[in-house]
């Protein structure tokens, strides 16, 4: 009998978990589909594929009248146009989700619109623009939120270009404790970096080094060449402005390997120009 | 015997005879008087209608009231009003009131520039209401010659200012009518010169067309003796033509066989064609239908579990955001 009940629940719970999940409706699942391929195209360097993918996925959830697909795909779509250097592109997907009143796109994605938008502000040294968009996204968080910490590492960002290295290390503190958990890694590193390199403006090269190591930690653990290189070069000037130029050059070539790793050219040049240097 | 008779025989009667004679004296005079009435319209059933006029200038007892030029009435009494004003009555014969509607318009109009005056009535919108019996109707006064001559009077005095100042432009001896005539009497001067050139033009155009002549038969001997040398080369010609023309059949036939083995080659490849033709699409369907099954069992593979718990969500989602993301950072 005992046997028989547990045969039973055993078969139960087998069906369950064999039963199909419900679906989502075919024009839903183009949408998707045509989301994942552009995500497959962006990772793979296809950046024209990716925004022509992303163009049609957008096209569906407007049609439909998907709030966060619409959200989804224009911000990446003002992502894949920045990195084309097409920032008035950029820009109208991005009002498209700030602008947005019919759909009721949710606020995270308004302040990830609104960090887009201070990033691109920031790309044109226009750091006032890059603070009020900055501030317009945390309007948007309304206490936390996916890129709070990246809104404020980009305040901190503004405010290194405007040689506030005060201001700079400030925002970025902030930046790291609200990067506290798993998903923020990234942003941590961030902060450290710019923290870092706030301390190197202000003179305090042996301030950064600790920074800089916490911060190259994190991106190796993540995979990140760029982030990695951006580490190397910055731990290779702590060192050389304390006058440790055997490090120095050290991490400068590490620097120049990851370049060349990467195909970076311009990399690899400023490495070899610091090199040359030392 | 009596002289005179005690009656008279041409008495005799008489009574009788002026009874008859009253009655038809009387009948006579009811009947002028009634032949006066009728044609006063004594007995033609009448409408009352009023209009107010600012002056009784050319308004008068009696005066025909027309409307689309048929009489229909008369004026029949003016009066001064207390606030100066003077009110007009129409009598209008009844059979005509249907034409006349609350918004028409009573005018006081000429018959000509300088004929006698009328009321006219204009017949008003049909979808109106028809005037009643003591009805009041608009008035307008028509414009006659008087008002008409100062109106011309304005619009022909900036004309004959015009033609004036024209005139005085005209005369002016240094104006621009004169020195363009002068102008005119200069350029005709000017043109019988150049007439007189035109002419030596001529007649050394004459003498050089001599001269061209000349040179002309000069140039035709030449070219004569180029004709001969072109006769020669000609000649020539037709020789290598000749051969041209023995060699042609052959080249003709190698051409022949050549595009004989094309043709047979297109034929083969036409059999081998419809050879494939007739199993490709075949293939390509089934193949096209094994690829779509493919699919759909994979798809359906991926939805079963476990396999599914090992593949992403199926859902959207936008790339992430970094705020170290910038043009040079581009992964």
């Amino acid at each position: 009998m005992t046997m028989r009940a547990i045969s039973a629940s055993l078969l139960a719970l087998l069906a369950a978990c064999a039963a199909q999940p419900p679906e989502p409706p075919r024009t839903q699942q183009e949408a998707i589909a045509l989301n994942q391929s552009a995500r497959t195209a962006f990772e793979s360097g296809d950046l024209t594929g990716a925004r022509r993918l992303y163009e049609q996925s957008l096209a569906i959830d407007v049609s439909i009248e998907k709030a966060d697909g619409v959200a989804m795909n224009a911000l990446s779509l003002a992502q894949v146009c920045q990195m084309q250097g097409e920032p008035e592109a950029a820009q109208h997907y991005l009002d498209l989700v700030l602008n947005d009143s019919a759909l009721a796109i949710s606020r995270e994605r308004k302040a990830e619109a609104a960090a887009r938008k201070a990033q691109i502000a920031l790309a044109a040294n226009d750091t006032r623009a890059a603070d009020q968009w900055a501030d317009t996204g945390l309007g948007f968080c309304a206490g936390s939120c996916p890129v709070q910490s990246a809104l404020l590492n980009l305040r901190a960002r503004a405010a290194l270009a405007r040689n506030d290295s005060a201001g700079a290390i400030e925002w970025a503190v902030k930046a790291q404790s609200a990067a506290g958990d798993e998903r923020g890694r990234a942003e941590r590193a961030n902060a450290l970096r710019i923290t870092a390199e706030a301390r190197i403006e202000a003179g305090n090269q042996r301030a950064a080094i600790p920074s800089l190591n916490e911060a190259l930690a994190l991106d190796k653990t993540l995979a990140l060449p760029r982030r990695i290189y951006a580490d190397l070069m910055l731990l290779g000037r702590a060192h050389a402005g304390i006058g440790e130029r055997d490090a120095a050059r050290a991490y400068f070539l590490r620097a120049l390997a990851v370049a060349s790793a990467l195909k970076d050219a311009e990399g690899a040049r400023e490495a070899q120009a610091a090199l040359d240097k030392e | 015997m009596e002289t005179f008779p005690k009656q008279d025989p041409r008495f005799t009667h008489i009574g009788s005879k002026a009874v008859i004679f009253l009655i038809l004296a009387a009948a006579l005079a009811v009947g002028t008087v009634t032949a006066g009435l009728v044609h006063q319209d004594y007995f033609v059933k009448t409408v009352r209608l009023y209009f107010f006029a600012d002056s009784a200038q050319d308004l008068a007892k009696g005066m025909s009231v027309q409307l689309s030029g048929f009489k229909i009435g008369t004026v029949d009494n003016l009066w001064l009003e207390p606030n100066a004003t003077v009110r007009v009555r129409l009598l209008i014969n009844r059979q005509y009131i249907h034409f006349i509607r609350q918004d028409s318009q009573a005018r006081l109009a000429k018959e000509g520039l300088i004929g006698t005056s009328f009321i006219e009535i204009t017949p008003g919108t049909p979808e109106v209401r028809q005037v009643e019996n003591d009805g009041v109707l608009k008035f307008a006064r028509a414009k006659d010659i008087s008002d008409a001559v100062p109106d011309l009077a304005a619009r022909i005095g900036p004309i004959l200012a015009d033609i004036k100042s024209i005139t005085q432009s005209i005369n002016e001896p240094n104006g621009d009518f004169r020195q363009a005539l002068k102008g005119i009497h200069q350029a005709s001067t000017s043109l019988a010169e150049a007439a007189d050139s035109v002419s030596q033009l001529a007649r050394s155009g004459d003498t050089r067309i001599a001269n061209i002549q000349e040179h002309v038969n000069v140039v035709l001997d030449r070219a004569g003796a180029s004709v001969d040398k072109s006769n020669k080369l000609l000649d020539t010609l037709g020789g290598t033509l000749a051969t041209v023309d023995r060699a042609v059949p052959e080249v003709l036939e190698k051409l022949n066989s050549t595009l004989d083995n094309a043709n047979s080659a297109s034929i083969e490849m036409r059999r081998l064609m419809s050879g494939l033709s007739a199993d490709l699409p075949p293939a390509v369907s089934e193949g096209r239908s094994l690829m779509r099954e493919t699919h759909e069992v994979v798809q359906g593979a991926k939805k079963t579990w476990p396999i599914r718990n090992y593949l992403p969500p199926a859902e959207e989602q936008a790339l992430p955001f970094d705020s170290n993301d910038d043009a040079r950072n581009k992964r």
